[in-house]
């Protein structure tokens, strides 16, 4: 048998791959189950642990049975991602908690672990001395190499996956170079490439399908941006579109336009702000409310992807042609409020519930601290509390918790509207309980229920907010969630 | 066994630093993909430069056997010191200076530093396993591990976590490099324990 003469082009490839399986997989396999903390923590832990296995197995392989190894992967991950959504789909149906096991076993076993083998392998056989650096080297390389691919090539729906299928093809062929093979795998490419279109939307319409229960669904757009799956999905039996955030909506129901008009049209028509800021664009509604009633509106959103569908698919819900008075910067919150000097008479904080450690951070102490900072002395603040405010309701307790610690004034308003309840928090609230009231009822809300700051503090207690120095709630909401879904099935 | 706790509990430490990273940029930069592309690229390349560290210790180890310990503590000790001054480096700028993006370069170079230890520990540790499989598997346990503890300390004590758990796992690991020295020392020549190109 001939010896493998490309050890660094290979490893280098394989540096490639690895890269690209842990920003494309593992956020695709983390959006299938619906990413969360506790399930993205899960996702990478076993694509890491998925490492150790390469490791562990390494000495075991021939150079025949490396050859065999790197078919049969090679067989498997061009069927990715669309099997997985596929399969997963058809568990799911019957099981949610096999199909989430079946999930991880595959991040565990068949995804990074063929890679890893491959580098303690090249060394071994080199009988180790030198070769360690000059062959980690490559693979560090081909790393490299990914991770700018990962990050520059997201936003095109189908470039991250086909650098992957061309890396892998590549380093298959460099492990086994005849003819035949040349030939196989390049038709696998081709395949590939052709029907690429037809199996991303079948696949994602069926996990939509038999995943989320839509009766029909249709994908206008799926990109993998560099922080999170990215899915405009339009329902075939409403015409409804809808947004996803690594499997989670963040925009579609119908009670939630409907929210989004109270949280941010009610404080605009009360405050006419002459600058607003709305943080997170979301489908950009909270942008239609609140402009009409502003001199200037900033939006902040840190994902390009979400505002780039929303001009493109929403443009019936947020009227960008009907609006100029605004501006959008693509950064993170924090980062804009802690690095501009300009002040706002409101602030609407726009963005989805704590089920992650950088959402707990937009729903924290130091947060609200940092947009008090840019208030004016008048200026006020809009928050989700992400559901219904009541005694037993931990989530609106632990945002509400926060927003007492840190503002004067604060009115905590549920509308009747299931599920949803935000605070309006000021130094100085320019305005009192009868104005809400006068605004509710022009909104067409006659039945509201408003808590100033003693009765709010009442409902809260002792519950702690999140801070920079306790960030474990959003990790427990998370858990628990991820129970009643995968596990319970309580939860849809 | 002592070199397979080693190994794993400089995973542990590598995968602590990392997730500290992390999060001290998210928090104190930018919770943009500038941080985690900038914490990325910044590790990879100081581990690839680490690769290439000299080691000073091949031509030591041919001389003769209790000459060895001495030569292998001080680019371990060096190392792994220079990796956490450089991260306290970066936290110390992160607080003075939050939000900050003309300091990425900065960030870049602390980062680099610390990951270049980590590729120093692969090339500097290869001869004492038998085989460099079981010291990427230790190694990689430990990192998934680190992970998790790292994670979980910010979770549990936020900030607070960022600046204690470095120091502490920092400070504890400096008795394991001299003790691993040691012990290394002992099994050079031996034959099976560590690769014969190092003693020849």
């Amino acid at each position: 048998m001939k010896p493998i003469n490309h050890q660094l082009a290979i490893l280098f490839l394989a540096g490639i791959c690895l890269m690209l399986l842990q920003f494309f997989m593992v956020r695709e396999i983390s959006a299938i189950l619906r990413g969360t903390e506790i399930v993205i923590l899960l996702v990478t832990i076993s694509y890491f642990t998925g490492y150790s296995v390469g490791y562990a197995l390494s000495g075991r392989f021939s150079l025949a049975g490396l050859r065999l190894l790197a078919v049969v992967f090679w067989m498997l991950h061009i069927t990715l991602p669309f099997s997985l959504r596929y399969f997963s789909a058809m568990l799911h149906e019957k099981s949610p908690g096999w199909s989430f096991a079946f999930i991880i076993f595959f991040a565990m076993f068949l995804l990074s672990s063929f890679y890893s083998l491959l580098l303690p392998w090249f060394i071994d056989k080199d009988g180790g001395g030198n070769s360690l650096a000059r062959l980690y080297g490559a693979e560090l390389a081909g790393a490299m190499t990914g991770a700018v691919g990962a990050m520059t090539l997201g936003t095109y729906p189908m470039a991250q996956p086909l650098l992957y299928q061309v890396s892998l093809a590549g380093l298959v062929f460099m492990l086994w170079p005849r003819k035949v093979m040349a030939a196989a795998l390049a038709m696998g490419l081709v395949v590939y490439l052709v029907a690429f279109q037809t199996l991303e939307r079948g696949s994602l319409a069926v996990h939509y399908v038999k995943g989320l229960h839509f009766q029909q669904a249709e994908p206008l757009l799926s990109v993998n941006s560099p922080y999170q799956k990215v899915d405009f999905i339009r329902s075939g039996m409403t015409g409804k579109t809808y947004i996803f955030l690594d499997g989670n909506m963040n925009f579609g129901s119908t009670s939630l336009e409907h929210f989004n008009t109270f949280l941010s049209r009610l404080p605009a028509t009360i405050i006419r702000p002459e600058n607003a800021l709305v943080i997170g664009a979301g489908s950009l509604q909270s942008l239609r409310n609140v402009a009409p009633h502003s001199g200037h509106v900033d939006v902040v959103e840190i994902d390009g992807a979400v505002v780039e569908g929303s001009r493109r698919f929403l443009a019936e819900i947020n009227r960008l042609d009907t609006i100029s008075n605004w501006s959008l910067t693509i950064q993170d919150a924090k980062n804009y409020l802690g690095s501009t000097d300009k002040k706002y008479d409101l602030i609407v904080v726009d963005v989805p519930a704590p089920l992650s450690v950088q959402l707990g951070l937009l729903h924290s102490v130091e947060f609200y601290t940092l947009a008090k900072s840019r208030l004016t002395p008048k200026g006020a603040l809009s928050v989700s509390l992400s559901g219904s405010f009541s005694e037993k309701a931990s989530t609106p307790k632990t945002v509400a918790a926060a927003a007492l610690a840190v503002f004067e004034e604060v009115f905590l308003v549920a509308p009747d509207i299931p599920g949803r309840s935000f605070v309006l928090a000021a130094r100085s609230l320019p305005f009192g309980r009868e104005d809400i009231e006068r605004a509710s009822l022009e909104l067409g809300h006659k039945n509201i229920a408003t808590y100033d700051r003693a009765e709010a503090k009442l409902i809260v207690g002792d519950t702690p907010p999140i801070s920079l120095d306790n960030l474990s709630y959003p990790v427990r909401r998370s858990l628990r969630l991820v129970v009643r879904r995968h596990i319970t099935g309580e939860a849809p | 066994m002592m070199r397979i706790i080693y190994a794993l509990v400089f995973g542990v430490y590598f995968g602590v630093i990392q997730t500290a990273y992390f999060f001290g940029l998210e928090i104190l930069l930018t919770a943009a993909y500038t941080s985690f592309v900038t914490a990325t690229l910044a590790w990879i390349s100081g581990a690839m430069a680490g690769l290439f560290l000299p080691d000073g210790q091949g031509a030591n180890i041919r001389v003769a056997k209790p000459l060895v310990a001495k030569p292998l503590v001080a680019p371990l000790v060096a190392w792994h010191v220079a990796g956490l001054l450089a991260y306290y480096g970066a936290m110390a700028l992160l607080y003075s200076f939050p939000y900050d993006f003309s300091l990425l370069p900065a960030y870049w170079i602390l980062i680099m530093i610390s990951g270049a230890q980590a590729g120093h520990f692969f090339r500097i540790n290869q001869p004492y396993f038998p085989t460099s499989a079981q010291l990427f598997l230790m190694e990689n346990n430990g990192f998934i591990l680190g992970w998790v503890v790292g994670f979980g300390g910010f979770v549990a004590l936020g900030v607070k976590s960022l600046l204690i758990s470095p120091a502490a796992l920092g400070v504890a690991l400096i008795p394991m490099v001299l003790l691993h020295a040691r012990y290394a020392t002992r099994q050079v020549g031996e034959p099976g324990e560590a690769n014969s190109t190092y003693v020849s």
